[in-house]
């Protein structure tokens, strides 16, 4: 079998996780992880090539792929140099949270001709994905409406909201992936309305912590994304899409399908607590996906401009929050 | 001893009007409906429902000192005028939605009831719907803690008759009224803005008659919570009418009911119910709830629950989310 050699940037949380399916992949060689604050143990553990220096990645002629899961902040100049050593390209979501930067980045890629895929996970959760079969097969007719609920179990500590962009730009921003891949259509119009009703601290940095997103989309559907920072009974996240022909909805996902009837009611279980756990299933096929498009050399499933779009949406919804109108993608167009 | 039965004569027997009827007959035993009146009255309808006095002037009810209430379930043009009447004569009011479509008959109507010293229900039934009225006391309780997010689905099985489009006012004026009364019934809270988007999805045809079939609006509310209410002409499906209210300690949700809660599974798949076909199956139990309701506060001399204010605060919510679907930006409520 013929096994991709790659090179995994970036060993937090999420690095961790797509490297132990990666590690689990027959055609896949994982040849170096690097990360400046590398946790060796868990290298060790996994029995890898660590490294603190990430230029050991691009500098090294073997490495076909590089998988790039370091701080957000760092993921366009991280992209720039792989592409610079014709190095094919999985990053994390977001490419940057500025569109220059973004442009800047996906002009590197092209120069090189390298492959970028762009981690959208949940456009590969089966739910989604069988929605997205029902509109596109027209199952469900034309589509009429996009319906997503999208609600975090906890808020994020403060040195994170401080520097996450907002709740647009963040958190948002897979309901926006997930509304252009759902209507397979580009956004005309984002209008917000968004409060702090969870934690005070949101409004010190001009966040909000609880919204209604509503978008027109350019083949005519309507889609709505309500937010929240806190569902104290876990990660609710649910879809439904809407036609001239009918609807279909993904509920949330449980640990069990179990039923307890007793005195104080009918309970079933709570949805799975938090993304690890609910979207389990689409990071390992996202990976597998990046593998199989360059190993098969074919056009990137989720490119750079699914990752450009989603943060233009994500601008023109702060735009609509700051002045409480509808606002046009075209105005925040870099 | 016999119980009191509170003289009643019904004015208008449409479609809305018989089930009235037939509701206050069958099921509101403090109820006694002695006459009829309907410039095209159905005369073997009203002789198989043994409604004794059955005449085609609306004055013969009004004339009758026995009736001490009476119903209006005219066509919606006539009723502020009807209420006038009834009113003048000393007998108490229920009326079908919407009183008018402009606030200033509305204030009219209910200065002549306050005038003649009566009591006045308006038809908004759902606020008597056995799923709604759990969702509000889930509210009203604290069991959900403070309300957030406020989301509703009103979407139709199938698209009235074009005839009935031109006279309808409009989208929101005939079709979320409701919803925007279920708002105000379930924050117990005013509204402070309205931002309104649509469109023609379901047929051109009712985009030639200066509607539209499909919508989504967002609502501020003072209270701080957001609100969001999608609308379909069609759905093909069935009546689908849902309710959510996500809180700080939970959420609570009242899904479709259907007429059996059978599933039937088979190499095919899994297939349950679909939601009853309409209204009249969907809100059986509140439209007898409403009826039930109105004659308790008649007999008990208790003020009804749905005031003309709230079909008044109904109709403003109307006019503004159709100001702000045709300036395309958010409007607050005067």
């Amino acid at each position: 079998m013929k096994k991709l050699i790659t090179g995994v940037i970036g060993a937090g949380r999420i690095g961790k996780l797509h490297t132990d399916n990666l590690i689990r992949m027959p055609n896949v060689d994982v040849k170096m992880i690097a990360d400046p604050y590398l946790d060796q143990d868990w290298v060790a553990s996994r029995n890898l090539n660590g490294s603190l220096d990430v230029n050991d990645i691009f500098n090294d002629n073997e490495i076909d792929a590089v998988l790039i899961f370091s701080p957000s902040a760092l993921h366009a100049d991280h992209i720039k140099l792989a592409a610079s050593s014709g190095q094919h390209i999985f990053c994390e979501k977001p490419i940057a949270l500025d569109p220059e930067k973004i442009l800047d980045a996906l002009a590197a890629v092209k120069k090189a001709g390298v492959i970028l895929q762009i981690g959208f996970n949940r456009r590969f959760d089966p739910n989604f994905a069988k929605l997205r079969q029902a509109v596109a097969t027209e199952q469900i007719g034309k589509l009429h409406f996009i319906k997503i609920v999208a609600r975090d179990p906890e808020p994020p500590p403060a040195e994170y909201i401080k520097v996450s962009g907002g709740m647009f730009l963040d958190m948002t921003i897979h309901d926006f992936d997930m509304v252009r891949f759902l209507a397979d259509s580009e956004v005309d119009e984002v209008y917000v309305a968004g409060r702090v009703l969870i934690d005070k601290i949101f409004a010190e940095y001009n966040d909000v912590d609880t919204a209604i997103t509503t978008l027109k989309l350019k083949n005519g559907a309507l889609a709505v994304i309500d937010n929240s920072r806190q569902a104290v009974y876990g990660y609710d996240q649910r879809v439904e899409v809407f036609g001239s022909k009918g609807g279909m909805i993904a509920e949330n996902n449980t640990p069990t399908q179990t039923i307890l009837n007793c005195a104080d009611g009918v309970i079933s279980d709570k949805p799975l607590y938090f993304f690890l756990e609910r979207y389990q299933k689409s990071f390992q096929l996202e990976i597998a996906d990046f593998i199989n498009t360059v190993l098969e050399n074919r056009e990137a499933s989720v490119g750079g401009i699914d990752g450009l779009n989603s943060i233009l949406i994500g601008l023109a919804a702060n735009k609509s929050l700051k002045e409480n109108r509808p606002v046009k993608i075209e105005e925040v167009m870099p | 001893m016999a119980q009191k039965r509170i003289i009643t004569g019904l004015l208008g027997a449409g479609r809305i009007g018989k089930m009235h009827a037939e509701n206050i007959i069958s099921s509101v035993p403090n109820a006694f409906l002695k006459a009829v009146a309907d410039p095209k009255l159905d005369e073997d309808w009203a002789k198989n429902m043994d409604i004794p006095v059955r005449s085609r002037e609306l004055d013969t009810l009004l004339s009758d000192p026995e009736i001490e209430a009476v119903v209006i379930a005219t066509s919606s043009s006539l009723h502020v005028e009807m209420i006038k009447k009834v009113a003048a004569a000393g007998k108490h009011i229920f009326c079908e939605k919407p009183i008018a479509f402009k606030p200033e008959l509305i204030t009219e109507a209910i200065a002549a009831v306050r005038a003649a010293g009566v009591k006045l229900q308006v038809g908004f039934n759902r606020r008597f719907d056995p799923d709604f009225m759990k969702v509000q006391d889930a509210v009203e309780s604290g069991r959900i803690g403070t309300t957030h997010i406020i989301k509703l689905t009103n979407r139709d099985p199938l698209r009235p008759s074009l005839d009935f489009i031109p006279n309808s006012g409009g989208l929101f004026m005939d079709f979320s009224i409701h919803d925007f009364d279920t708002v105000r019934y379930i924050s117990h809270s005013e509204v402070e803005e309205i931002y309104a988007t649509g469109a023609v999805l379901v047929d051109p045809k009712i985009g030639e008659l200066g509607d539209i079939d499909t919508a989504m609006i967002t609502i501020k509310l003072v209270n701080g919570s957001l609100c969001h209410i999608d609308l379909s002409r069609e759905t093909h499906y069935g009546y689908d009418q849902q309710l959510e209210v996500f809180g700080s300690k939970g959420s609570v949700r009242a899904r479709n009911t259907t007429p059996t809660n059978t599933m039937l599974t088979t190499a095919n798949g899994v297939f349950t119910d679909k939601p009853h076909h309409s209204f009249v199956e969907r809100y059986q139990e509140a439209f007898v709830n409403e009826m039930q309701t109105f004659f308790d506060c008649v007999e008990k001399n208790i003020n009804p629950p749905v005031s003309g204010e709230d079909a008044l605060a109904a109709v403003n919510m109307a006019l503004a989310a159709q100001k702000s679907f045709e300036q395309n930006k958010p409007v607050r409520i005067a």
